[in-house]
């Protein structure tokens, strides 16, 4: 059977549709690409529903979008403890192992996980759009902190500390990036890219620069590397431009950006 | 809010005269003035009181410029993506980037950093300009509009300080500074010079009642000893195509409005939501005091912006925090607890 491939998540759909059943992309000619490569994110409707495992997710909302979760009693989802908004008495809380110890807004990073049955919903406080991504096997899904909202329980989640030095002084893109990685069956994770989110494919070898504020997500396969804009250097100390430099890796990668610049402050 | 009846509506392939930026072209096939990016296929709204929404580049809109484009993306925080030409280029403020192909070449305007890049940014930031062939892209960083303002031959817009995005290369910057430093207070001199009061009572018999005078002059004034109120901001920016037609590029905060003046005719506006207005359009500060005030509610004047006619005038309608409260500036006490809040755009 002939299948539709959505240029958003890569995921395969039946033929006739013209929403991805996973991420709510257009399939049809509203799937456009700019002149330089990028798509826009999938412009989610408010009270727009999708299904995950056994459970079902709603956006609601369209300026600083929220997400509603029904939980089956199989399923559970995590999240940045600061992110829930509001759920029922029985969703019960967990506290997720971490790799490492971290912080961020001089607290303690803490990452929970929330079992059914029953409602748990969440936002984060920045206008903007909220993406979709489903985690198939043998991706990786690099975020930049502080950006996902949710990952659901098919998904092994890690964070590492960005090297470099010129990463850590210059960078722009934050201490650390989260890792999602699926462990066995596809599970999707929901980010939050302030303003508005797009995307690239690149292509192998091919190399953007990014402001890095504006990174949101990128496939494992990218590299990312903060370099000095070429051509630009003027005054004494030189009033260099910093950017990130994402080149795609053998099998190339997608990178995310968002049109605002939002940087939660890690320790 | 009605629907003019002249409502432009307008399908892609006709011929029409865009109501925002006055010129004429074939509208796009995303139904968008091939000028500005504004939307061709919607109503005229204009309010009662002839304020008009001013709808910004459309999402997805194409512009073309020479052999060049841009292409708006979003609608939150608009993205600008140019596809520059071989040779052709743009000057833009280095931290408005977002991202770039590694085609197009970046270079410093040496002669605009310095104080033209804080005037237009803010902060020593880079003026950029960008050439061609390759693609990149440039937003803002808060919710609104990305607005193409097409300029003629000559032709000068002012806009307010930090909302510029990007310019054609043969557009210059100019700077109005509404504060002089050389003019600050000095003791013992009455401050309230620069004021116009006007109090909005018919019947009173208050000395403060007295219509507002035009006088461009008047864009600042001191509240106390070193201490200088700008409605307006600290400058505007003022931008001039130079030989042949141009463009400039700003992002507005939210929404944006605008309206055509008349000769002579004038609207007080927020000073600090003035977007942008035609050379033409004169400005100066003016201190409401409201009716049914007495002197011990002085402090309750609004400072407001008094536009004189003719010309456009444009407003957004997210602007600086709430100006402060003046009190009678006879008076050379009792500032202490209420500090001046200076426009300042750069802690957006």
């Amino acid at each position: 059977m002939e299948m539709l491939l959505c240029s958003w998540c890569h995921a395969n759909n039946q033929q006739g549709l013209s929403q991805c059943a996973v991420c709510g992309a257009p399939l049809n000619s509203d799937d456009r690409v700019s002149d330089s490569g990028f798509r826009e994110a999938p412009k989610l409707r408010d009270m727009e529903e999708f299904i995950f495992s056994s459970s079902t997710l709603q956006i609601e909302g369209k300026y600083v979008p929220m997400v509603e979760i029904n939980l089956h009693p199989d399923d559970s989802v995590y999240f940045e403890q600061h992110t829930i908004m509001a759920k029922d008495a029985q969703v019960r809380l967990t506290k997720k192992p971490l790799n490492g110890k971290r912080r961020a807004h001089g607290m303690p990073y803490s990452v929970l996980s929330a079992s059914g049955p029953g409602f748990i919903s969440f936002s984060r406080d920045a206008p903007g759009e909220l993406v979709v991504m489903p985690i198939h096997e043998h991706t990786e899904l690099d975020v930049r902190e502080h950006a996902f909202l949710l990952a659901s329980h098919t998904v092994d989640y890690q964070f590492v500390r960005i090297k470099g030095l010129a990463n850590m002084v210059h960078g722009g893109n934050g201490m650390y990036l989260d890792q999602f990685t699926a462990n066995g069956a596809t599970g999707i994770v929901l980010i939050h890219g302030s303003g508005d989110v797009v995307q690239k494919t690149l292509a192998p070898g091919e190399t953007i620069y990014v402001e890095a504020g504006k990174l949101l997500y990128k496939d494992s396969s990218v590299s990312l590397n903060t370099v000095q804009l070429p051509g630009i250097n003027s005054g004494f100390m030189g009033n260099h431009v910093y950017v990130a430099e994402l080149t795609g890796g053998p099998q190339g990668g997608r990178v995310g950006l968002q049109s605002a610049y939002h940087h939660s402050v890690s320790e | 809010m009605e629907p003019t009846p002249d409502a432009n509506t307008s399908l892609d392939n006709r011929e029409f005269t865009c109501p925002y930026c006055r010129l004429s072209g074939t509208v796009t096939k995303d139904v968008s003035c091939p000028n500005c990016g504004a939307r061709a296929d919607i109503r005229l709204l204009e309010s009662d009181n002839k304020w008009e929404e001013l709808p910004g580049a459309k999402d997805r809109a194409v512009i073309q410029f020479s052999q060049s484009k841009v292409e708006v993306q979003g609608s939150f925080v608009p993205m600008a993506e140019f596809t520059m030409a071989a040779s052709e280029a743009v000057w833009f403020a280095q931290h408005k980037l977002c991202y770039a192909d590694k085609a197009v070449s970046f270079e410093s305007i040496q002669s605009m950093n310095g104080l033209t890049s804080m005037n237009l940014t803010g902060a020593y930031n880079q003026i950029v300009r960008a050439t061609g062939p390759g693609h990149f892209a440039l937003s803002d960083n808060v919710m609104g509009e990305l607005i193409m303002l097409p300029l003629q031959t000559d032709q000068s817009i002012k806009v307010r300080n930090f909302c510029f995005v990007a310019a054609s290369n043969n557009v210059t910057h100019g700077t109005i500074f509404h504060h002089r430093y050389m003019q600050r207070p000095k003791p013992g001199v009455p401050s309230q010079h620069n004021i116009t009061y006007y109090e909005n009572n018919p019947e009173s018999k208050s000395p403060y009642r007295q219509a507002a005078e035009p006088n461009p002059q008047r864009v600042y004034f001191h509240i106390y000893q070193g201490e200088t109120f700008m409605p307006m901001g600290g400058h505007e920016d003022v931008f001039t195509a130079k030989n042949g037609p141009g463009w400039v590029l700003i992002h507005s905060p939210g929404n944006t409005r605008f309206r055509d003046l008349a000769a002579n005719e004038s609207v007080h506006i927020h000073g600090s939501s003035l977007l942008y207005r035609d050379p033409s359009v004169q400005a100066h500060v003016v201190v409401e005091i409201p009716a049914l005030s007495n002197d011990d509610l002085r402090d309750r004047s609004q400072i407001q912006v008094a536009a004189h006619g003719p010309g456009r005038i444009a407003v957004s309608t997210v602007f600086s925090p709430e100006a402060p409260l003046v009190r009678d500036v006879d008076r050379s006490v009792g500032y202490n607890e209420k500090t001046t809040q200076f426009l300042d755009w750069r802690l957006r």
